[in-house]
Formats: structure tokens, sequence, C-alpha cells
């Protein structure tokens, strides 16, 4: 009997790493930034100050960056301890805005309260904490308005060392801030590796970048689930036999050339317009790996699903997990993979960011695998490589 | 004359601010790119040397805009076009196929920050006075 999983979670984007959403927690953050220029039309019936057009984005960026931590303040569930510091932000933040509003500078006290800030979430983020879009948005209106702080004042110009120094101060903070999201992203998904490796996420896990996991149920197969999964894993086995030998593959039309790495995915275009689902005569993509003594090894393949959105078929229920890809960047000069969208929005200049892929499965035939399905251990597969290449 | 003169710089003032974040945003990608083309093995190099190519571009454009230099402004537009190219590529691949728009993030620094990039060069040209408003009144002779 098979058990339908949750898959309408893999054809959206939930269940994708919260890098590239909205987390619910900082939901109130958002409104409360939304409720900004109502506070702003209200200030406006007392009477506008005569302010630089810079001065009119650093209050503004000032008084985004106070609602924002107001907002986490009532929204977040860290604790008192957390929302106090939310608070004491917020007021901080909310000053300064009202001491550039009235004329004045933001000066130390600016400098201090924003480092602070950005210096916060860094810490956050190292952590394990998800970054999400509000804080890195925040984030970067932070930095922004740091580097309206601390750039020179006109009488300075002339003098170029201060203006080089706030400059890379500025351009570490960018690279720190996106750095460090990388980390809480990564570390975040990491916290169970299990759901990671089993391709599916339980209650309370995240997925990585990059990466839509199910949202699956926290249950053993069936009988009739286990005995599927093991017929495919069968079938798959003697099917791919033949493409050992990466020229038998080549000669199918897989994609073998410049074979390398520990895992090298040959596609075959034919198989992947061809219609067929969970095939294991026609599987897309064969997975191989280059033993240190450059013997290729194939490790299993890699069946895709015909379109974006349409949820592979989990014939063995919770072993057999699809997955699907989001926010994957492609070059166009030439066409490659260049990576995943940055925290800062980015894919590399001359890339397009796909943000979904079609579903897809892994099955490990090497012998051995310490599971059929799912990511393939690291470590295991080190070894084994080693071992082959110990053979005469 | 004076308070165009003052509006130029002012409004000059804001895009070099902007210029460097951006500038820095820049840098940071051509480091992930980096960083990704020895994670992927068959990752396409290409990129990394676009990406650093628009951040120097963005910072050679910063240090030397002003208002009465054109090739600055010219090469931000060129960079800020190609930027605003993908993003509109993205969009429509995202809505598409997710039904969705790109990230926030995206939107920000993609959308919203090129374009009043733009807007602020452009309006700081245009607030630039002209050497017709510059030349002294003349009155002729016997007037």
């Amino acid at each position: 009997m098979n058990m339908p999983l949750a898959h309408e979670h893999v054809a959206g984007l939930a269940g994708g790493s919260p890098l590239y959403q909205i987390g619910a927690e900082h939901l109130a953050a958002v409104i409360a930034l939304a409720a900004l220029p109502i506070i702003a039309w209200l200030l406006r019936r007392g009477g506008m100050p005569t302010l630089a057009p810079i001065e009119w984005l650093l209050v503004a960026l000032l008084a985004g960056s106070a609602a924002v931590h107001a907002g986490l303040a009532v929204g977040h569930d860290h604790g008192a301890g957390i929302s106090a510091l939310f608070v004491i932000d917020a007021a901080l933040l909310g000053l300064i805005a009202r001491r550039v509003w009235n004329g004045g500078r933001a000066g130390r006290l600016g400098t201090a309260v924003l480092v602070g800030s950005i210096g916060a979430y860094w810490i956050s983020a190292l952590r394990g904490e998800a970054p999400d879009q509000v804080g890195l948005a925040t984030k970067l209106g932070e930095i922004l308005a740091l580097a309206i702080i601390v750039r020179p004042a006109p009488s300075m110009r002339a003098r170029r060392l201060p203006s080089v120094a706030g400059s890379i101060a500025i351009a570490l903070l960018v690279v720190g801030t996106a750095t460090s999201s990388w980390i809480g992203a990564f570390r975040a998904a990491a916290a169970e590796p299990g759901a990671v490796a089993g391709h599916h996420v339980h209650g309370g896990s995240v997925a990585p970048p990059g990466t839509i996991l199910p949202a699956a149920e926290d249950r053993d197969p069936t009988p009739g689930e286990r005995g599927a999964a093991a017929d495919l894993v069968a079938a798959a086995r003697v099917a791919l036999a033949p493409y050992v030998d990466p020229a038998v593959a080549a000669a199918d039309g897989y994609r073998v050339n410049g074979l390398a790495g520990t895992d090298f995915h040959a596609s075959n275009p034919a198989n992947e317009h061809d219609d067929r689902v969970l095939d294991p005569a026609h599987p897309e993509t064969l997975v191989y790996a280059v033993a240190p003594d450059g013997r290729p090894v194939l490790l299993g393949a890699m069946f895709l699903m015909p379109t974006i959105g349409r949820p592979g078929p989990t014939i063995g229920g919770p072993l057999t997990v699809w997955h699907a890809h989001q926010h994957v960047c492609i070059s166009l000069t030439p066409p490659g993979l260049t990576g995943l969208l940055s925290p800062l929005g980015m894919c590399p200049v001359g890339s397009i960011d796909v943000p979904l892929t079609p579903e897809m499965i892994h099955i490990w035939i090497v012998p051995g695998a310490p599971q059929p399905f799912g990511d393939l251990d690291e470590a295991w597969k080190r070894a084994y490589l080693e071992a082959v290449a110990s053979r005469p | 004359m004076e308070t165009a003169r003052r509006s130029a710089a002012d409004l000059l003032d804001v895009a070099r601010v902007l210029l460097l974040v951006q500038g820095s945003i820049l840098i940071a990608t051509t480091i992930e790119a980096l960083i990704w083309s020895f994670a992927f093995g068959g990752a396409a190099g290409t990129p990394v040397a676009i990406s650093g190519a628009a951040a120097a571009a963005i910072f050679v454009a910063r240090a030397r805009l002003r208002g009465d230099r054109r090739w600055p402004r010219r090469l931000v537009f060129i960079v800020e076009g190609v930027i605003l190219a993908t993003l509109a590529l993205d969009t429509v691949l995202a809505i598409a196929l997710t039904g969705a728009l790109p990230p926030a993030v995206a939107l920000l620094t993609r959308l919203l920050l090129p374009i009043s990039v733009m807007v602020l060069l452009r309006r700081a040209s245009d607030a630039r006075p002209t050497p017709a408003s510059i030349r002294p009144v003349t009155t002729f002779e016997g007037a």
C-alpha cells in the first residue's frame, strides 16, 4: 500500500530553506514596518524638517530598523532576554532616527548601535539560527545606514584614507553578513542531520539552502512499502549493471565526458524527455565517483520527474521520499551550474536563478551502501572508494 | 544656480552610498561564485569573472562620479542594465514555475537598488547647471 506523502509542499516553495522565505515569527516585524508610513504621515502634520536627501534616507532606514525590531520583540519566541534586547535596539534606533530628523547627527551612538545590531545578527546566525528574508533585508538596511553615517564629511573628501577605510569596513560588513547567513542556514539544516540525509523533514527541522524537502510523516514504512522499495532497488541493480562501464553509458546517451570527483551526475537528455517515471531500466541520470586510483565507480542513479511540480511516486512510503531543488544559479555564458542564490539576493552576474526543479530521487546500487535512497553518507563513500582503489 | 548645484551634489551623495553597498554585494557574490566553482566540479567559471568585473566597474565609477562626467554614469548604467535584465528573466521564471515573485531581498538588491541609483544619477545630471546658465549675463554695447 502506498501512503501518499505531503507532496504539495514540494510543488510549492514550503519545505524549502528559510533563507529564501519570511519566517512566521517575523510577520509582526513586517506589519510594524508596513505601519511606518502611517506614523510618518502623522508626524508630517506636525511640520516637516528641512533635510538633505541622504538625511531623509538615513531617517527612513533607522526608523525601518526600529520598527522591525519592535515587531520582533512581539513576534519572536526566544524568551524575555532576547525580547528585551529587541526593545532596547528598537528604542535606540528610534532615538537616533529622531535625532537626525531634528537636524542632529547620528554620531558615535548611531555607529555603535548599528554595528551592535549587525554583530548580534552574525552571532545569532553563527550559532545556527536560520536567517530569513526579514533579517537579511533589515541588516542590509542597517549596513546602508552605517555607510551614510561613516562617510567622510564634504570637508574631508580630499583625504582618501578615511574614505577608503570606511568603504572597506562596509564591504567587510556585507561579506560578513552573507557568510554568517550561509553558515546559519546550513547549521540550522544540520541540526537534525538524519532528516536531511533521508531527504525529508520532520517537524522542527529545516531544509538546507537550495533544497526542498517534503514534510514527511514520522513513521515506519509498512511491510508492503518495504517490499516495494526492495523490489525497486533490486530491479535497479540488474538494469544498471552494464553501466559500470562508462563507455556503455556513453553509447546509451549518458554524458560521461569529464567524469571526475565523487558525485558526478551523468545525465541522459533523451531519458529526461521520455515521460517514463521511476523506470529502473531508463534512469535520467547515472551517478559516478572516481576512486583514488582513477577508476570510475558507478554508485547509483538519479530519477527525475518529467515536469516541475509533479510529485514523484512514493512507492516505498517514507523510504522513498523525493526532493527538489530551489534557487539554483545557472550560467548563460556558457551554460552550467554556478551555485545557489546568495542571501543577498543575487546569482553571479550572467547567471539566472532557477526557482524550482522537477522532483528527483537517488537510488544507490553500490554494494553495502548504508541506505539505498536519499543522500549517500560521505564518510562511507570515501572509505568505499579507498577500498576499491586498494583492490588489484 | 547654487540650488541646482547643491541639489546635484546631494543626489550624487546618495548615489555614492548606494553604489558602495551595491559594489560590496557584488564582491560578496564574486566570492560566493568562486567558492561554488570549487564546490561543484563542473561549475562554470565565467560568472566569477563577470561578477568581479561588475564589482570593479561599480567601485571605479563611484570613485570617479561627478556631475560633469558622463562615462562613470554610463558605466553604472551598463552594470545596472545587466542586473535588471537578469532579474526580468528570473521574475518570468519565478512566476511561471512557482507562481511567486523572487525573494524580497532579491527585489531590494536587484530592482530597488539599481533603479534608485539610475534615477539619482539621471536627476543629478538634469539638476547640473548647464553651460548656458553658468555664462554671465552680457549686455549689448549701446543697449
